[in-house]
Order: structure tokens, then C-alpha cells, then sequence
């Protein structure tokens, strides 16, 4: 006899995964996520804090590269 | 695909001229480090494509700039597009961590934090030493570039 998988599901459980993907307010809420939407920063942006960031670290003295110390 | 590519490019061309100004300052500018501009426009390619796939799944249209900052954190430590041309034997510290630094300010890029406070902290060694040692997991990366925004604000006249 061919093995259907669909034979191996209980009336009850069929009946509870049509509740579940019946209800439009439980697969919206499983489907959503965090929106996070960020944003683009500008060229300029960009660049001024790279800039920022090499000027201090141009400050900073050798040891400050050696993990060790 | 085009905006990918579009939004790649721009991203190699703004890292480019990154480094262009990090070799101009101390400790970067004895003529020992050189770019490969192939490797960082493969790393540029790769985070577009990366970021690009995460986004579908909740739905995110524009990613926040801590994952932003994440993904490209992660492909250029990965890359490391940027190769030591010292003598050998003669390279510093500072010279054979040019990637990590790299990478951690193409991550800066995106960040609103007080670089001075966060320069001067442990945690600064913490990202370079994970850039060079470690595998960089971005979304557990966005969340700690998060954090180390609220751990150093900037001010107001800051950028």
C-alpha cells in the first residue's frame, strides 16, 4: 500500500491546523516582525564620522594596538 | 539585481575613499599597507547580497544602520581587503590589525556614537580583536552596535 503521510494525521489534528491557518489575526501575528526600518545616511554623514574616527585614532599611541597590554 | 549592484558600488567607492584618509594619519602612513580594491568591492557585493536576503523575511524595506553596520562589519573583517607590504618581519601592530580597523570604521560609518568615549573604552578592543579572531554573526552584531550606541551617546554637536 502507498505510504501517504496524510493518512498518519488524527481528525483532530486536522481540524486544530484548519483553525490555526484559518485565523487571519494568528498567521498575521506568526508572519509579522520587528518593522526596524532604518535609514539611508548621506555621503557626507558617512564620511564625516570615518573622518572623526581617523582623526582620534591618529592620536592614539602604539601600545594602543597591542592586544596584550 | 541593478540596485544591489548600484548600492555596492557606492559602498566601494565610499570605503575607497576611507581608506584613502586612513593613510593619510599615523599609524598608516608609512607606505606599508596596501588596498585591494577587488577584495573590497567583493566584500561590498557580498553584505549588499547578504543584507539583501535577510530583509524579505519581516518584511524590512530599509535596513536599520545597526545592520548596516553589522553586515558590512562583517564582510570586510572576512575580506580583510587590505594586505601588509612591509618588510617582513618589520610590520607593527597596528599594521597587520589595518583590517580590523578597517572594517570596524566601515561599521563607524553608519553608527551614531561618541567615537572619542568609545575610543578610549575596552569594548573598541573587544570589536577589533573579534574582526581579526572571531566569526562576525551580523544580526548579533546589529544588536551590539545598538547597545554600543546607548553605551556612548553622542552629543549634541556631534554628528
Amino acid at each position: 500500500m502507498e505510504h501517504s503521510p496524510e493518512s498518519e494525521i488524527t481528525a483532530e489534528q486536522r481540524r486544530q491546523i484548519d483553525a490555526i491557518f484559518s485565523n487571519p489575526e494568528l498567521i498575521s501575528f506568526m508572519s509579522s516582525g520587528l518593522a526596524n526600518d532604518g535609514e539611508i545616511a548621506s555621503d557626507s554623514e558617512i564620511l564625516a564620522r570615518q573622518q572623526k574616527a581617523i582623526d582620534i585614532m591618529a592620536e592614539k599611541g602604539d601600545d594602543f594596538w597591542n592586544f596584550a597590554r | 539585481m541593478k540596485f544591489m549592484s548600484r548600492q555596492a558600488r557606492k559602498q566601494t567607492e565610499l570605503l575607497a575613499i576611507a581608506y584613502t584618509r586612513m593613510i593619510k594619519v599615523r599609524p598608516f602612513n608609512k607606505g606599508n599597507i596596501a588596498l585591494n580594491l577587488s577584495a573590497l568591492a567583493h566584500a561590498c557585493v557580498s553584505c549588499q547580497i547578504d543584507m539583501e536576503r535577510s530583509l524579505p523575511f519581516h518584511n524590512i524595506a530599509i535596513p536599520s544602520r545597526y545592520k548596516q553596520a553589522a553586515y558590512i562589519f562583517k564582510w570586510v573583517s572576512r575580506f580583510r581587503p587590505i594586505s601588509v607590504a612591509a618588510a617582513i618581519g618589520k610590520e607593527t601592530p597596528a599594521e597587520l590589525s589595518a583590517n580590523a580597523w578597517f572594517a570596524l570604521l566601515s561599521a563607524l560609518g553608519e553608527l551614531k556614537l561618541d567615537f572619542a568615549a568609545f575610543s578610549d573604552s575596552s569594548q573598541i578592543k573587544e570589536c577589533l580583536y573579534c574582526s581579526l579572531y572571531r566569526d562576525i554573526d551580523a544580526p548579533v552584531w546589529a544588536l551590539g552596535f545598538s547597545l554600543l550606541e546607548m553605551a556612548f551617546p553622542v552629543h549634541s554637536d556631534d554628528i
